[in-house]
């Protein structure tokens, strides 16, 4: 019905249905959203940071395999996270481009399911090897890189500059690569200079401008502009960059119930956040806080700022105001964010779908029209089997065995 | 709440026959108020060799704010239901899986319809909430069990 809600199951009727179990592997369990700040569990499971981080705070068990679990056991998986990102970067894509493939073979489809538990690729391609390989001349112009996690970056990196410059050429003096152009124009003249001074040659100032070309300084990772290659490669960058630099203090959690009021006020305004509501309030807004604060400075590939996870706080607050009505008398962060969000457009309450501060009522206000037809088109299917069922339902026994 | 959208999603896709393993059990699952998807209403099929089988069996679910991180509340409505771990006055199921401490936030309200049959094949008796049930599996009676489940969904009080 919209483009946020994605299921595994949108693969199905595409040329490669198999690829529906990479996109439920690359969802979480909890929220079937795909993983978000993944952690890894010691008994081998992956979650949301926040999805498992909240649910631990209720029950102390791997939601998968039941296996006591606690939330200090959590560590952070960047490689999940910057495969999930990247295959989230080209999903749509993917299944356009996979779609398109299975309207181009005119013949009737395969049947891959009935052969494959969808890692037996072998098999396929045994099988039916000339119609997957038609299919491949038509996925891969499309530049679908089946390859990815075999490429080392560097590999990447000569390949994709080789092809950008096609007319790189060697300076026969210093045996760097460089544009044609700027080899004749420019270099050679300095070059030869600098040699015959005996000095080692080096960057010029009108080099620099046509330094992204260079690919020394490409291989140097040092660039300030954004190059195709540098889009491309960006979550292999990530991760190659990443660690966890526990410069940030683990906020910990906090037993209100030896505090005085004052006291809890004076530890949430330490914080920065608002000291409004009743101590209830007060003492679930410091929880989510705590949560929203391990999981993004503990956990996450690329924390955001205190002042985003504020933000996140009080969208937060304000959802489960909304979803908890009728109590008008919200306190200041509700009716902030209510405030904000009259008039908030479509784009923005789908945005906000996708993150945590998805606002039930207003979605509801705006799609109860769809809900309604997505309703009906689900009961016209049930309808054919349930009507003569209900005749014979409760009351009326049927004749059985 | 996305992840309740995302599941009537699927649900929507099991029933219209994507998935084969609930087509003997599910006869309805859909939100009651056609736009608020935190109150569901179910029907399902009796399963074969039960005292159940042939009946349409009604339930209804409330999705809870924080689900699925709690359990959804199911219940046997409107019809009484005669069974040893249903309170017959009010339709509660003693069922772990939809107590805190047992339920997972890893499955989903197909999830828990098939737990709900399961538990009409397999009375626990031991755990009754309707103890006159409960005795007659106690004891072994079989065709007594199944008359009076019959007896009581043809309009028997
Ligand atoms: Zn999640
Ligand atoms: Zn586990
Ligand atoms: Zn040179």
């Amino acid at each position: 019905m919209n483009q946020n809600v994605t299921d595994a199951s949108e693969f199905s009727k595409t040329s490669l249905p198999q690829l529906g179990q990479l996109d439920t592997l690359l969802r979480c369990h909890i929220c079937k959203d795909f993983l978000k700040i993944p952690v890894l569990t010691p008994c081998g499971h992956t979650f949301c940071s926040l999805c498992i981080r909240e649910y631990l705070t209720k029950e102390p068990k791997c939601p998968l395999c039941l296996n006591e679990l606690r939330e200090s056991s959590l560590r952070s998986e960047f490689l999940v996270n910057e495969i999930v990102e990247s295959y989230k970067s080209s999903r749509k894509q993917l299944l356009e481009s996979l779609k398109e493939a299975t309207l181009t073979v005119d013949a009737p489809p395969i049947d891959i399911t009935s052969e494959s538990d969808g890692d037996d690729d072998i098999q396929i391609v045994a099988t039916n090897k000339k119609r997957i390989q038609f299919r491949q001349d038509i996925v891969e112009p499309n530049k679908v890189n089946k390859r990815v996690p075999k490429n080392t970056s560097t590999f990447n990196n000569v390949k994709k500059c080789s092809k950008t410059t096609e007319n790189l050429a060697q300076c026969p003096i210093c045996q760097e690569l460089f544009p044609l152009k700027v080899l004749e124009r420019t270099h050679l003249d300095e070059c030869l200079t600098l040699q015959s001074l005996g000095k080692a040659p080096k960057k010029s100032a009108s080099l620099k401008d046509a330094s992204s070309s260079k690919i020394s300084d490409i291989l140097s990772k040092k660039q300030k502009t954004t190059s195709p290659y540098e889009k491309e490669n960006f979550h292999v960058n990530r991760y190659m960059f990443s660690a966890n630099s526990g410069d940030r203090q683990r906020l910990p959690k906090t037993n209100f119930t030896s505090m005085s009021l004052n006291q809890i006020k004076h530890k949430l305004s330490s914080l920065g956040l608002p000291t409004n509501g009743s101590r209830q309030n007060m003492m679930v807004r410091y929880n989510h806080y705590e949560m929203l604060w391990n999981s993004n400075f503990c956990d996450a590939i690329a924390p955001v700022s205190e002042s985003e996870l504020k933000r996140q706080l009080a969208s937060w607050e304000a959802s489960q105001k909304t979803s908890n009505l009728p109590s008008s008398n919200g306190n200041t962060i509700a009716s902030l964010m209510k405030r904000s969000n009259n008039g908030s457009s479509y784009q923005r309450l789908l945005m906000d779908f996708k993150t945590d501060k998805f606002e039930r009522k207003l979605w509801i206000d705006m799609f109860g029209r769809e809900f309604k037809s997505l309703i009906k088109e689900a009961k016209r299917g049930m309808l054919s089997t349930a009507k003569h069922e209900e005749k014979s339902s409760q009351g009326k026994a049927q004749e059985t065995v | 709440m996305s992840r309740i959208v995302k599941e009537y999603k699927k649900i929507k896709k099991v029933l219209e026959g994507h998935g084969e393993a609930f087509e003997n059990l599910i006869v309805q699952l859909a939100p009651v108020n056609e736009y608020d998807l935190l109150s569901w209403k179910a029907t399902i099929r009796g399963p074969s060799d039960t005292p159940y089988n042939g009946f349409s069996i009604g339930l209804t679910i409330k999705i809870p704010s924080d689900y699925p991180i709690s359990p959804p509340m199911v219940k046997f409505e409107p019809y009484k239901m005669p069974h040893c771990n249903v309170n017959f006055q009010t339709g509660e199921i003693c069922l772990d899986i939809l107590t805190r401490q047992h339920w997972s936030p890893a499955w989903d309200l197909l999830h828990v319809l098939k737990a709900i049959e399961q538990l009409l094949q397999e009375p626990v008796p031991e755990s009754p909430l309707n103890v006159d049930i409960a005795n007659i599996l106690k004891e072994g009676d079989r065709t007594a069990y199944t008359g009076l489940v019959r007896y009581y969904f043809c309009g028997g009080t």
